[in-house]
């Protein structure tokens, strides 16, 4: 299994870096100078290409000598559920922050809190008592930064529906 | 139970600290918040409560400049005027157009303002900017100084810009002289290339950075404000520094006795103009309300007229909307017709 | 005129008291990831408009301490650095803190970084003419080499791949190259979207590849396994910091040379508190008897990191008072005040301004004690925080690091860049590449290639100048030396690896 890891590891270093290096060709000269500012970003696409091309080398030679390998599996999950945990919480925050100017701050965050601690609680310890007690936390605590934040250091946070 | 009590405790101490910090802070305002809305009396449909919360004078440049120095004193005057907080921030990149395109774009609800330069023509003959002052709402000039001037080392073979422009013929490309994209260094550099001179013209950084290249042998010739040099100086200073001469369209008042490049015999001459910008679309009323709160101060306040000589040698300088509108646009005019010259490059 | 400025900050009370609040406020900040020194001190600057001159800059000066030194309370409690001044802190701090012993952990930070404050500002006091005229004979060769040097020390740093280190090292590379180019500003990798202009600021960098990463790699386990429960098997009940004078005493040599290192690179504009405790880390760690406890959680880790990130401050103070160049963006902000209250920064500021060098210099020292005493009330309350369980923190992290980003520019764009830079922090934990190089690629990036830039327009294109200039020729031999004996150490272990297998 680590093997294929270092493999998609350098293969997706490998790809990242050809785009960039291909990109680096648009970008405009000026005479300003003695290099212009393509230059670096072709150095870092094309040293990095040759990196992710190395490190798989490594690591395919690596295995083929049989090396220890250390490897810390998370007992009882399978690539499925973690991939679906993930992509949740990913989802989360995405939905957090898009949402944030037109909700508003104390209500997206209350909501974000109250299901992002709900996500993470282990399964066996998602109690009622619990989550009601989170539920509480989260406004309480956002409504606390917010007006922290916005009534006594000035700064802006979007008022979204409540402003 | 007892999870997060410090916690708490620490937060409420945070607030408790903070809003009596905000009491502080508003207490300041408060006791002249009354010149703020009066201004505007003709009858206007637009709100004649500006100001009510802090302003912000974006400045491309970052802190320790001339442009933000004429920016913060005149802020912190503003402040008492308006009866509320002027702030200053420090947006830079981009030779000024990070700034510049930052209040273009911004919100024109009377809070954001830019604070630049004579640079906002450069930055659009340069190229940097696809825009000069039309993309803006001015509000007024609020300074000129008294000039920048061509600084060396003091062990420097030269001690005219006439006789740098010969010396650079006789060691051509080996002379560095320091310019930035789209600053006004940079058509200095244009111009003394136009006049023969053979330079390695080469970026070095903000004007504190050039200084300090400059006393560390890094670089050769560099053009800055008297503010910045003026500790560096024989007389004022340490004598490290030597001025070759200064490159305004008249003799500076506070330094009566420094050469005009025009004087000898080079033909190269601006004047160093700040401007304050409006985003387009700002109501009028709020902007001849802040032209006529900065004009208060820079003709009449003295203690503002006595920093700004004490630190440049400048003198009180000020236009109001109309006039400042007829100035930006022959400014432009004066540099886009070099436009081409620098978007080729040196 | 130094007991001018001395006495306005010190008998004055008001001025003390403010001091103090400075002091909290910025460790607060410091502490809250997301939250910045430089915010704390934007905040602050309107506040101190009305102040007497030395009174307003020690606000800020003790807010800036404050900043530098919260830091590290977030590193080792969260393994999130609060700003990039800790982030070896949480190296060991983490581990130590993973042991049980994050009261230990959270002492030795707090009294070294108070002794590295210290000893900078003697540096400042006695010193800083001498330092400010060797900061200006770096050139824009010596500042790439020096850069050089960082980026491969902190690569060393990820001693079981060099390779991914260069990797990851070259990403961060990349990612600063999003925006406008040094020198010509040309836009580059932008696609037209004006938010990506200016780059990405370091705050969502830094904040989202360890933090958000953290929550998405939590979250992996979550939905239906569960986690060991950190607040378990730590030690509530600290004696005294935690660590004992046995423990102190072996420190004094690690805790000098990482100020010196601190305040060496704390002259240089730029490079500053950054690099400072990552560079301070890898040479602590070459230079110890037991490298290989280093990143298992050990105090001299956090000692070299700390002593270095406070030391720093008194480094940037001096190019900062005598040249006018502020080392980074909390210092242009001093700066700025500075400026506004009439200073104007150079080799005569001493004689124009003594006063309020002088009240500078107090204010450091004051905000340093303050410093030492908030914290060490405060530790066994931070340590507390452990016990908040990790599945309620994250979130509520999450939520202040929005907020953080958000006030950068208030636009939504840098929150969305927090969590994209956590996914690529993620993505790398998963793939175990290491994330230092990262952050320290996208700090020194733009420096790295303006300076390339300008030294190569300098020379007219001569590359031989890198080399018969000393000290850049030293900085760039070191580099390639480092590189070579952790190459060849890693070659050496390997060997010994597949011998004792077979």
């Amino acid at each position: 299994m680590k093997k294929y890891r270092e493999v998609v590891g350098g293969s997706v270093f490998f790809l990242f870096a050809a785009t960039y290096f291909v990109m680096a060709f648009g970008i405009k000269q000026y005479n300003d100078g003695f290099l212009s500012s393509d230059f670096i970003p072709k150095i870092y696409g094309g040293v990095l290409m040759l990196l992710s091309i190395l490190q798989v080398l490594f690591a395919v030679f690596n295995s083929k000598k049989g090396r220890a390998q250390e490897e810390d599996q998370e007992p009882g999950l399978s690539l499925g559920q973690t991939l679906l945990s993930v992509a949740l919480t990913f989802v989360l925050l995405i939905g957090y922050v898009s949402l944030l100017e037109t909700v508003g701050f104390i209500i997206m965050s209350s909501i974000f809190i109250f299901l992002m601690t709900l996500m993470l609680y282990p399964a066996d310890q998602r109690t009622v008592r619990r989550l009601l007690w989170v539920a509480l936390i989260a406004v309480v605590f956002s409504s606390g930064v917010y007006f922290l934040f916005v009534k006594a250091f000035a700064l802006t946070l979007p008022a979204g529906i409540l402003g | 139970m007892k999870k997060g009590f410090s916690k708490v405790i620490a937060l409420a101490l945070a607030l408790a600290m903070s809003l009596s910090l905000a009491a502080c802070g508003s207490g300041n305002g408060g006791n002249s918040g009354g010149t703020s809305g009066g201004a505007a009396s003709s009858g206007s449909a637009a709100p004649t409560e500006w100001p009510t919360k802090p302003i912000n004078f974006v400045v491309p440049w970052s802190a320790g400049g001339d442009t933000d120095f004429f920016a913060r004193t005149l802020a912190k005057y503003l402040t008492d005027e308006l009866g509320v907080a002027v702030n200053v921030t420090n947006t830079t990149g981009g030779g000024g157009s990070v700034a510049s395109n930052e209040v273009k774009d911004s919100n024109p609800d009377g809070y954001t303002f830019l604070c630049f330069d004579t640079a906002l023509a450069l930055n659009h003959s340069c190229g940097i900017a696809d825009f000069g002052y039309e993309a803006f709402d001015p509000v007024c000039l609020n300074a000129k100084n008294s000039g920048e001037y061509l600084v060396v080392r003091k062990d420097f073979p030269c001690d005219t810009i006439a006789e740098l422009i010969e010396y650079s013929k006789e060691n051509p490309g080996s002379i560095k002289l320091a310019a930035n994209t789209g600053a006004t260094s940079y058509y200095v550099a244009v111009k003394l290339t136009e006049l023969g001179g053979d330079f390695n013209v080469v970026n070095a950084g903000s004007s504190s950075e050039r200084v300090a290249s400059l006393i560390g042998g890094h670089i050769d010739v560099s053009s800055h404000a008297m503010g910045v040099i003026s500790q560096y100086l024989e007389g004022t200073g340490t004598g490290e520094l030597k001025i070759l001469g200064c490159l305004a369209t008249e003799r500076s008042e506070a330094f009566p006795d420094i050469e005009l490049a025009t004087e000898q015999g080079v033909d190269l001459a601006y004047d160093m103009i700040y401007n304050i910008l409006a985003p387009k679309g700002t109501d009028p009323e709020v902007i001849k309300t802040l032209s006529a709160a900065c004009g208060k101060i820079i003709n009449e306040n003295e203690d503002y007229a006595k920093e700004i000589w004490d630190a440049y040698g400048a003198s009180p300088f000020y236009k109001d909307t109309q006039d400042a509108t007829n100035d930006l646009k022959a400014d432009d005019e004066k540099f886009m017709a070099y436009s081409e010259v620098f978007q080729k490059g040196l | 005129m130094i007991w001018e400025g001395i006495s306005t900050v010190l008998l004055n009370p008001s001025c003390l008291v403010w001091i103090f609040i400075g002091t909290t406020v910025g460790i607060i900040f410091g502490c809250i990831p997301g939250l910045t020194a430089t915010m704390a001190i934007a905040m602050f600057l309107p506040v101190t408009y009305n102040m007497a001159s030395t009174q307003g800059i020690s606000v800020l000066t003790a807010l800036y301490i404050g900043g530098i030194s919260g830091g590290l309370i977030s590193a080792i409690l969260l393994n999130i650095p609060g700003t990039p001044a800790s982030i070896a802190t949480c190296l060991d701090g983490r581990p130590l803190a993973l042991k049980g012993e994050a009261g230990k952990a959270l002492g030795v930070g707090i009294v070294f970084s108070f002794l590295g404050t210290i000893l900078s500002l003697l540096a400042l006091v006695l010193i800083s003419p001498p330092l400010a005229s060797i900061a200006i004979k770096f050139g824009p060769f010596e500042y790439f080499s020096i850069t050089i040097f960082s980026l491969t020390l902190i690569i060393t740093l990820s001693s079981k791949n060099v390779i991914k280190g260069l990797m990851t090292g070259v990403l961060g590379l990349i990612f600063a190259t999003v925006g406008m180019a040094p020198i010509d500003s040309v836009q580059r990798y932008t696609f037209g979207n004006p938010a990506l202009k200016s780059g990405f600021d370091i705050l969502t960098v830094l904040v989202g590849v360890f933090a958000i990463s953290e929550i998405l790699l939590a979250a992996e386990a979550s939905w239906t396994g569960s986690k060991k429960d950190v607040s378990a098997i730590t030690d509530f009940k600290i004696k005294g910091f935690g660590f004992s004078f046995k423990e102190f005493t072996s420190q004094i040599g690690n805790l000098i040379r990482s100020s010196a290192i601190g305040i060496g690179l704390g002259i240089l504009p730029g490079i500053g508190s950054g690099t400072s405790n990552m560079l301070s880390y890898s040479v602590a760690r070459s230079q110890s008897k037991h490298p290989e406890k280093f990143g298992t959680g050990i105090i001299d880790g956090i000692v070299a990191s700390e002593s270095a990130n406070n030391a720093t401050i008194g480094g940037t103070i001096i190019p900062l008072l005598c040249l006018g160049i502020p080392g980074d963006s909390t210092a242009a902000l001093l700066l700025g005040a500075l400026i506004m209250k009439g200073v104007q920064p150079g080799p005569l500021i001493f004689q124009q301004n003594g006063q309020v060098v002088y009240a500078i210099y107090t204010a450091m020292a004051l905000a340093s004690l303050f410093m030492l005493a908030v914290m060490f009330v405060g530790m066994k309350g931070f340590v507390r925080i452990l016990k908040i369980p990790s599945h309620l923190l994250l979130p509520l992290v999450f939520v202040l690091c929005t907020v953080g980003a958000f006030g950068i520019n208030n636009r939504l764009f840098d929150c969305f860049a927090l969590i994209f830079f956590g996914f690529v922090g993620y993505l790398l934990q998963k793939g175990d590449y290491p994330m230092p190089p990262l952050i320290l690629g996208f700090v020194l990036g733009n420096i790295m290639e303006m300076n390339l830039r300008r030294a190569l327009s300098y020379s007219q294109g001569d590359i031989s100048e890198f080399f018969t200039r000393p000290m850049s020729c030293a900085f760039l031999l070191l580099a390639a030396l480092s590189l070579a004996i952790n190459i060849y150490g890693v070659y050496k272990s390997r060997k010994k690896d597949s011998s004792a297998v077979n």
